[in-house]
């Protein structure tokens, strides 16, 4: 019974000012500060890493928010850490030896850089994503030339990634 | 006979002063010849305004080692201001350093670098060299990953480009 009085009271008192209410509310301030945050993320390989007869890496794409129809998560060869972007790794021997490698992309694609070909290996597409996912390409290193056995030969990859339209 | 003693005497005492400064040349080559210095030249500086971040990244690597890079659909930042809020991170799985360098379009010129990021740490906001006037442009986010030894050795990174909507 007491409730239902406190209740009424309350009710009454709305009515009586609502204007002073609705004055209060029209000074409310909202302020809303947004920083843009990731909307996906793409797990990469650390380093160029393979035997002799190479092997196949994974890529991931997880956390994937957002992504538009028709559009898709592109990862691409961006450069190297070598001259002139050639996809090459390096060994630590007298003098300094290297070896070619190629990637084979998810679509079947042989991606590599070779002087007397032109082939170039920047843009390339290695793997693209639709949501969350993983996806292999395959690496190889090209055995001919001067090399050594038993020496690690080391080498870095720059992937771009991007969303764009999906074909 | 006398002379003879003592020129053998000098002959010893010469003897042992380059044996002292060959050890000594030595061991500064040991100190200092094989460490490398950061990419800056810097030494190892983290940068100073990483938050925590935890940006609830789930784990789909199956074990193997990689490097989650996070990704960008559209960013929105306003126009005239060099503040911009962006979060820059380098996700907690990771187990190496980031460095940020910010381009805009085609241009080389960096309108911001990050010192280096820990993983589970972030950038939040930060300054740019200039601001930009309204319009849509893209933005190449540069990571350059480190291994976290001494060395800093380079591992493989990416270039994640978005849309930058400058209203």
């Amino acid at each position: 019974m007491k409730k239902s009085r406190v209740l009424l009271a309350a009710a009454l008192a709305s009515m009586v000012f609502p204007t002073g209410v609705m004055a209060a509310e029209a000074e409310q301030q909202l302020s809303i500060t947004l920083t843009a945050e990731p909307e996906y993320s793409v797990t990469i390989p650390a380093s160029v890493a393979m035997g002799n007869e190479g092997t196949y890496v994974d890529v991931t794409a997880s956390d994937v928010k957002n992504l538009p129809e028709g559009k898709k998560i592109s990862v691409t060869i961006s450069g190297t850490d070598k001259y002139n972007d050639q996809m090459l790794v390096e060994a630590e021997t007298t003098p300094k030896t290297s070896l070619r490698y190629q990637i084979i992309s998810e679509d079947g694609e042989l991606i590599e850089t070779n002087a007397s070909t032109g082939a170039v290996g920047v843009g390339k597409e290695v793997v693209s994503f639709t949501g969350n996912e993983t996806k292999q390409y395959q690496i190889k290193p090209v055995i001919a030339g001067r090399y050594e056995y038993d020496v690690e030969y080391t080498g870095c990859i720059m992937f771009g990634i991007e969303v764009t339209d999906a074909e | 006979m006398q002379n003879q003693e003592n020129r053998k005497k000098r002959q010893w005492i010469i003897l042992a002063a380059v044996l002292v400064i060959l050890a000594a040349a030595a061991g500064l080559f040991l100190t200092f010849g094989t460490r490398r210095e950061n990419p800056d030249g810097k030494g190892i500086v983290l940068e100073e305004g990483a938050e925590d971040w935890d940006g609830e990244m789930k784990d789909m690597s199956e074990g193997q080692t990689g490097i989650k890079i996070p990704g960008y659909g559209e960013i929105t930042v306003p126009a005239g201001e060099t503040t911009w809020k962006i979060t820059l991170a380098n996700p907690e799985e990771n187990t190496c350093y980031f460095k940020y360098t910010v381009t805009i379009d085609d241009s080389e010129n960096p309108i911001y670098e990050s010192d280096l990021i820990e993983p589970g740490k972030a950038v939040r906001e930060f300054d740019v060299t200039e601001p930009l006037e309204a319009g849509d442009y893209e933005i190449h986010l540069n990571i350059s990953t480190y291994a976290m030894d001494e060395e800093l050795t380079p591992l493989n990174g990416a270039v994640v480009k978005a849309v930058l909507h400058v209203v």
